[in-house]
């Protein structure tokens, strides 16, 4: 199990510390974006959503060690998250027209 | 931290077999961690479709308190940094720096459980109950759902800390706190995807 054996060096530490503090102030901007109502609606929907995006890839690939394990690990969870999106989709139409 | 001298971990599994045999279990742990998605897929596009059934009761919309979710959201956030922590101390050999870091996440994990609930009780005692309406059916389904993971996040953790280690920490026993982790940080990947399309999107005007 060679990937879960990391380098562990002091820059991993900080590493991880500043990928929280970006998520962090992700949701920040998201909260501040939502109750200020500064940007127009679409917008800070879409940017919601980029946000959404960036945290989910950042957990999977840095926190979830994606980005060292196997390839494997990535094409099922893929598969999984591909499959997701559909399911979501799918019933987000069929149910709501 | 402090190293009660345990030998570390070493560079890898003892055996070709163990080494199959952990390699295996991590693989399978991430097929079931897809079909996870496949789950909360369902629950959340259910919850897509439904949010606007309200039946003229109270809405969701009305009751969302922004900074409880996202305190909510920071302690989960948190954990999941507490977490690689732990890897990172269980890399390293240091089984006390491993508990010590699994003891901080699960407690950031009850603060998470315990404001939900807190947030719950405040839904139903404003009337915004399961059976209100198809909206509130699906909003406790999927987000009651997320929080029994968590719950079950939390009781793995701590049965991990319950589990003796007595030969410290070993090529045999890593993949145990791994796959824990996986685990945690999948909950904490299903929570940025909630926090933002039941609790923020809705707010935006």
């Amino acid at each position: 199990m060679t990937d879960s054996r990391q380098p562990e060096e002091p820059q991993h530490r900080r590493r991880y510390l500043q990928v929280l503090w970006a998520m962090i102030l992700l949701t920040v901007i998201a909260f501040a974006l939502v109750i200020t109502g500064a940007l127009p609606p679409v917008f800070i929907a879409a940017i919601l959503l980029i946000f959404a995006a960036i945290q989910v890839a950042l957990q999977v690939y840095l926190f979830m060690h994606l980005n060292v394990g196997r390839r494997a690990y990535g094409m099922f969870f893929g598969m999984g998250l591909g499959v997701a999106v559909l399911i979501s989709m799918a019933l987000f139409v069929l149910l709501r027209y | 931290m402090i190293n009660q001298g345990v030998e570390p971990a070493g560079p890898g599994p003892v055996s070709p077999e163990q080494a199959k045999a952990q390699d295996n279990r991590v693989l399978g742990f991430w097929i079931f961690l897809s079909g996870e998605c496949a789950f909360f897929a369902s629950l959340i596009g259910t919850y897509l479709s439904l949010n606007t059934h309200t039946a003229g009761a109270t809405t969701l919309v009305s009751l969302i308190d922004l900074p409880l979710t996202g305190l909510m959201t920071l302690s989960l956030l948190t954990s999941s940094l507490t977490m690689v922590f732990a890897f990172l101390a269980m890399n390293r050999g240091e089984l006390q720096a491993m508990k010590v870091w699994l003891w901080v996440t699960a407690l950031l994990g009850a603060v998470f459980l315990d404001l939900q609930i807190f947030e719950f009780s405040h839904y139903m005692a404003s009337g915004f109950t399961m059976g209100t309406s198809a909206a509130a059916s699906a909003f406790f389904a999927l987000v009651g759902f997320h929080g029994l993971h968590v719950a079950f996040g939390l009781f793995w953790i701590i049965s991990l800390l319950s589990y003796s280690f007595k030969d410290g920490i070993t090529a045999a026993n890593t993949s145990k706190v791994w796959i824990a982790g996986l685990y945690w940080h999948f909950v904490d990947v299903v929570w940025v995807i909630i926090f933002t399309v039941v609790y923020l999107l809705p707010k935006v005007h």
